[in-house]
């Protein structure tokens, strides 16, 4: 499928909040295509670029932020509610385990939907610069995408290592615990669980959505990455 | 000059060994070199110029050349502005305006440019061709892939064992494509050399660093760290100062907090006082503060979680995952998944950036090719030519010392940039 139907299929499917924070592919690629009218010289786009690499960047930035604060509040949380165990009834400790593993889950779908949000905006940025470069005969590619593998967003060193030590605090909170938590107000419950299957969706529509672009294109080169196809996306596709 | 944390070219120092055959992107010198030209270095074509450009395998590379000369020019860098790129003029050899010379080609297929333009310098780069590529960093570094696939865990529903085969699979595909190049470029000219190389990757991470100079941002680092603004070009009335917080700083952030009494009680004054951070501002301080007071107290309200409140609203279907399993199971099936999108994302950001890498790679040998040290290239290929043409293939030292050559010039090259 053509990659501006793909893009778009990302952000509706993304977290409703964040649609708006896209690379805005649909608006870019007209500018570049365009039969009729000229394409912008190569400082117009790379201005254009730029201003949509800086908004990327700064809700990337301003997430990465709130998941820094999250992060260490979980790490805090998961430390006294291990130092209370004894003092507090097995079923109020269970509770406040349960409750600390759905937001360790929770947190960790966030963090990685985050990556997939700068890896999507990654490969329009990609595609856009080639489709500039074809129509143009400029080189702009190579020089702009080395920057933009070198910004904040696609880095990402932070959020990638949050993600892995989420991981590993799953190892500490989750053995097999006999019953679950019965804590939590029932709306709240609805709302996390909302929230979940909407997290669950989305890493679902985007483990999908990444071997659609990867199926192979019909300017598939060196400069693509190979075709992927995931063991088990007939289970994905059932969700 | 600001080191990245990561250096996205090297993330593993393995080093690149290279069991392909080098093409020697020797300058024949019977090519006439145009200074003016915006064209695209085709190793083949500087080793086949009397040859014409139509072979079936050429249609599988990108990027245009000139076909009656085979000449080829450099490699020009973009007059894009904001990119300190063209902070090393040394670097790149011409700055041309493209769009004074270049007759736009567009929409044409990069096939059909061959042999059938002789009037224009058709100056693309649309996508190098990656045959060089193979040379500097394939195999090994991807290799290392699999290594980075997570220990298995016993999950329900997906194994491990799956997106080991995946990842090798992937890494197996492209590696592939860079054989099937070699061979073409074997048969083509008739020779293959064999040639280990290493260390030139190593220099396109300096100007990698250079390039991105302006944008990059070591994120681990205790100091507050503030991006700058994009590009000189970008209005200058807004100092858009954004800040970019660190684990390691928000530590000190909390500790300064928990000093003055919790999170209520601390006024951004007094925290950023304690704090005691170069280029942090008591606006900086102020906005995390309150990011983090909705934290503790308010956690629906938090970042992205907006969804949270609307989450009643939403008339999603629900699955019914925690029907049939048992919650904790439940929690385990979307970290599963979540682990394997991750990775997936992980492993492609890697080739993204090997994909890069390589094109550096060839750009900058290209670059060396039409610089004036590269004489020096020049008569080491000229001994070689004879050879070369005569024989079969087997090893040729005249022909390592042209990459070695080349490999000096780009080391000697990176000298003044490390500098900067």
């Amino acid at each position: 499928m053509k990659h501006g139907k793909w893009h778009k299929r990302q952000v509706d499917q993304s977290l409703p909040a964040w649609k708006v924070e896209f690379l805005r592919y649909k608006e870019l690629k007209p500018i570049v295509s365009a039969v009729s009218g000229r394409p912008p010289s190569p400082a117009e786009f790379v201005a254009l670029l730029d201003a949509e690499i800086e908004k990327i960047n700064a809700f990337f930035i301003e997430q990465e932020e709130f998941f820094i604060i999250r992060h260490k509040e979980l790490q805090v949380a998961i430390r006294d509610a291990l130092a209370r165990k004894a003092a507090v009834p097995e079923s109020a400790h269970e509770a406040e385990i349960a409750a600390i593993r759905r937001e360790i889950v929770n947190f960790h779908g966030e963090m990685v939907l985050l990556l997939n949000y700068s890896s999507v905006n990654y490969i329009g940025l990609a595609k856009i610069l080639k489709k500039y470069d074809k129509r143009t005969g400029a080189v702009l590619r190579l020089a702009v995408i080395e920057t933009v593998l070198a910004q904040p967003f696609f880095t990402a060193e932070a959020v990638t290592l949050m993600v892995r030590e989420c991981e590993a605090m799953m190892e500490a909170v989750f053995p097999t615990a006999p019953g679950e938590g019965q804590a939590a107000a029932r709306r709240d419950r609805e709302a996390l669980a909302a929230a979940e299957q909407r997290i669950f969706r989305n890493t679902v529509a985007a483990l999908l959505a990444m071997e659609d672009v990867r199926s192979g294109s019909s300017t598939r080169g060196r400069h693509s990455l190979p075709p992927l196809t995931l063991p088990d996306s007939e289970w994905l596709r059932s969700f | 000059m600001e080191r990245m944390t990561t250096n996205p070219f090297y993330t593993s120092g393995i080093p690149v060994t290279v069991p392909s055959p080098l093409p020697s992107a020797t300058l024949d010198e019977n090519f006439p070199r145009l200074p003016d030209a915006q064209n695209v270095l085709m190793e083949r074509e500087l080793r086949r110029t009397p040859l014409p450009p139509h072979q079936s395998s050429v249609a599988r590379m990108r990027g245009q050349v000139h076909p009656s000369t085979g000449s080829v020019g450099p490699l020009c860098s973009p007059q894009a502005v904001r990119f300190s790129s063209v902070s090393n003029p040394e670097q790149y050899t011409s700055a041309n305006p493209y769009t004074s010379q270049q007759t736009p080609s567009n929409g044409s297929s990069s096939a059909m440019v061959y042999g059938s333009h002789h009037e224009g310098l058709e100056p693309a780069y649309t996508d190098l061709p990656m045959d060089v590529g193979p040379a500097w960093c394939p195999d090994h570094i991807m290799l290392e892939y699999s290594d980075g696939v997570p220990a298995g865990n016993n999950l329900t529903a997906i194994s491990p064992i799956a997106s080991t085969d995946e990842l090798a699979k992937q890494t197996e595909w492209w590696t592939e494509l860079m054989n099937d190049d070699w061979k073409d470029i074997a048969d083509t000219t008739g020779a293959a050399k064999a040639q280990p190389q290493a260390g030139p990757p190593v220099q396109p991470s300096t100007s990698v660093h250079k390039s991105a100079s302006l944008q990059i941002v070591p994120s681990q680092s205790v100091e507050p760290s503030v991006v700058a603004a994009p590009s000189p070009s970008a209005s200058s009335n807004t100092s858009k100062t954004r800040m970019r917080w660190t684990p390691e700083l928000h530590e000190r952030f909390v500790d300064a907090v928990n000093i003055l009494g919790g999170s209520e009680k601390a006024t951004p004054k007094g925290v950023l006082k304690l704090m005691k951070a170069d280029n942090l501002t008591i606006y900086h301080v102020k906005s995390h503060l309150q990011k983090y007071r909705t934290a503790r107290y308010r956690p629906e309200l938090s970042e992205g979680s907006s969804e949270r409140l609307d989450a009643s609203k939403e008339e999603l279907p629900s699955i019914d995952l925690k029907g049939s399993f048992d919650l904790t199971e439940a929690l385990r099936l979307q970290l599963e998944l979540q682990k394997r999108l991750h990775e997936q994302l992980e492993v492609q950001r890697n080739l993204q950036l090997r994909i890069e890498e390589q094109g550096k790679c060839l750009q900058i040998m290209i670059e060396q090719q039409c610089k004036p040290g590269a004489d020096k290239v020049l008569d080491a290929s000229t001994s070689a030519e004879g050879s070369k043409l005569s024989s079969d293939p087997k090893e040729s030292s005249t022909v390592k010392d042209v990459p070695n050559n080349s490999q000096n010039g780009t080391a000697a090259q990176a000298e003044p940039g490390d500098n900067e």
